[in-house]
């Protein structure tokens, strides 16, 4: 596929440059935390690439996946062992604390 | 109700010797702990071990905390290095450069089309099977990188908190969870093409 017409105003050097700090700097323009410059330069270089917008949204997505793990508790057939785990740590304390 | 109280109320609780306050933050954190301990180990009976020396350090540590607020990090802490002192007895660490994660064409701005699977309906079984790949992917990285996606996307601790956690600078913080992301990302895309793959041939 050809480079975007935009990307290619760029010299080689220029774009490569470029390229690798968007992908160094990706979680930062994706959480809002990266310099206002940068967001405006890979709105006006990247803004019209379907490849690199595929790219932030699926990492977005890989994000997202990650945080919904906390909400995700054991499986079912795994609670009795957890509950008998959680007790033993009960009553290990109550033995220290005598 | 001792289940109802804040953090904080707990925490000075099983300061005070409250005699079910201690039963009280196992309830309340040993699970976390425990799931934590299962992703970072990737053994059970590790993650059993890591859980109950957390917690039962924290009955000895948890007078020494100023804040509620520090206690997750402290927490995290105890269960993390306990995780990495296991693993370390198995494994060389290996570090993830960004060299590997480049998608090809990157620095050409020549990328072939990227298929992009971030708007799955949430309910369908693609998205399971990704659900599924992400927490299977956890045991692929390098345990320095995924302690950090744990303790920050996961359990949702701070850089800052993150980073004194692991006895780190924040930089170090952000740049193992930013190739953590990648890494877990073509993990992710890898079992997507399966899937696809599959229903097409369907």
């Amino acid at each position: 596929m050809a480079a975007r017409p935009a990307l290619e105003r760029l010299p080689p050097a220029e774009r490569a440059d470029f390229c690798r700090e968007v992908m160094e700097r990706l979680s930062d323009l994706i959480e809002g935390e990266a310099p206002e410059e940068l967001c405006a330069r890979v709105e006006e270089l990247l803004g019209d690439c379907e490849p690199f917008q595929a790219y932030r949204n699926t990492l977005e997505e890989t994000i997202r996946l990650a945080r919904e793990c906390a909400r995700r508790g054991p499986a079912t057939h795994e609670t009795a062992r957890v509950e008998a785990l959680l007790e033993k740590v009960k009553a290990r304390h109550r033995e220290l604390a005598e | 109700m001792i289940s109802a109280l804040s953090d904080e109320e707990l925490l000075e609780a099983v300061r005070r010797d409250d005699p079910h306050a201690f039963d009280a933050f196992v309830d309340r954190f040993g699970r976390r702990v425990l799931a934590f301990g299962q992703r970072m180990c990737g053994h059970r009976e590790d993650a059993e071990d890591v859980a109950q020396e957390t917690l039962l350090r924290a009955f000895q540590g948890l007078g020494e905390l100023r804040a509620a607020g520090a206690v997750q990090s402290w927490l995290f802490r105890v269960a993390a290095n306990a995780c990495l002192m296991k693993r370390r007895k198995q494994s060389h660490a290996r570090e993830i450069s960004l060299e590997e994660l480049k998608p090809p064409g990157w620095e050409d701005g020549s990328m072939p089309e990227v298929p992009d699977w971030s708007s799955l309906p949430e309910r369908s079984a693609a998205r399971a099977e990704l659900r599924d790949a992400l927490e299977a992917g956890l045991g692929r990285l390098p345990p320095d990188y995924r302690v950090v996606l744990l303790m920050r996307d996961v359990e949702g601790l701070s850089t800052r908190e993150t980073a004194e956690a692991l006895q780190i600078g924040e930089p170090a913080v952000k740049m193992r969870l930013h190739r953590a992301r990648l890494a877990l990302r073509e993990i992710l895309a890898a079992r997507y093409a399966q899937v696809a793959a599959a229903a097409e041939s369907a």
